[in-house]
């Protein structure tokens, strides 16, 4: 089990991790195109044919704080902060 | 006896297939259904008897047969998953009044290399996830389409797991445990914590 939290911690992050708002924005590279998520959202904002297009579409949202572009196994390639 | 919700899960445990496996635990959990998954700490013997109570209990079950051939040049090739699809067939098989009803979706790399290596599960639902984490998402929604009219499209779970991936990633660093580690939690803890997060993110979009 983890080093720095128990099972009922770890579990509680989680839960938490779903629950909360954040102005988080995610780039998932999908088979139509690059999709641009709002965190919490179930649909795509937007879909673009290039990465690129998604970073700068993502970054031109109001409510964005922070970009996280997903690899194509669904992990972090990178994760930004909005200036 | 059998619960209809129960899916069994036999597919490699190691960290070269975690990313597929993450897709796909999750994509159950999502569409209301309880992964069946042996932990790979159990002993042999034990190993053996609880995977046969697990498909005993399953109606469905997801064999991916992918890794027929070693992943490198040196490796064996592991039969691990053809020995226990054999077990769920013959089980299936065995009492057609009890487990008659049990169905099976087997996983591949490719759509028709099956055919060169195991003929005799030919007519069965073979499909392809060709290696890739959305793939496997889509073909596990759509084989189970049939059998839940409110099913998501594969896509709403897609961008929902790319969402879960994050906070996995941040939770598990934060608690100094390496991410990409299968063996980082048990299988019952993936699937508990996925099962959590993914009631509050439903919660939060209704």
């Amino acid at each position: 089990m983890a080093k720095n939290s128990n099972r009922k911690d770890l579990t509680e992050k989680f839960r938490q991790a779903a629950s909360t708002s954040t102005g988080r924005v995610h780039v998932v590279p999908s088979h139509d195109g690059w999709s641009v998520k709002k965190e919490g959202s179930k649909r795509a904002t937007v879909v673009m044919a290039t990465k690129q297009g998604a970073v700068k579409a993502a970054t031109g949202l109001k409510y964005a704080t922070r970009i996280i572009v997903h690899k194509k196994d669904g992990t972090i390639q990178k994760n930004a902060k909005v200036k | 006896m059998i619960d209809p919700k129960n899916v069994f899960v036999n597919c490699p445990f190691d960290n070269y297939y975690f990313p597929l496996l993450k897709p796909l635990l999750f994509t159950l959990i999502y569409v209301d259904l309880n992964p069946q998954i042996s932990e790979t700490s159990d002993s042999g013997v034990n190993r053996l008897q609880t995977i046969k109570e697990l498909m005993a209990v399953s109606k469905y079950s997801i064999h991916d047969l992918s890794r027929m051939e070693p992943l490198k040049r040196k490796d064996y090739p592991r039969f691990n998953m053809p020995f226990e699809c054999g077990i769920d067939f013959g089980l299936k098989m065995s009492n057609e009044k009890k487990y008659g009803d049990k169905k099976f979706l087997i996983l591949e790399k490719e759509q028709y290399r099956y055919q060169r290596v195991l003929s005799d599960i030919s007519g069965n639902d073979i499909k392809a996830h060709k290696e890739n984490p959305e793939q496997i998402v889509k073909v596990v929604r759509d084989w189970f389409k049939p059998t839940n009219a409110n099913i998501p499209m594969y896509k709403e779970i897609w961008l929902a797991f790319n969402e879960f991936e994050y906070d996995y990633e941040q939770i598990l660093t934060e608690a100094e445990y390496d991410p990409k580690d299968i063996n980082s939690l048990t299988f019952s803890d993936i699937i508990e914590n996925m099962k959590e997060w993914i009631v509050k993110y439903k919660e939060k979009n209704e």
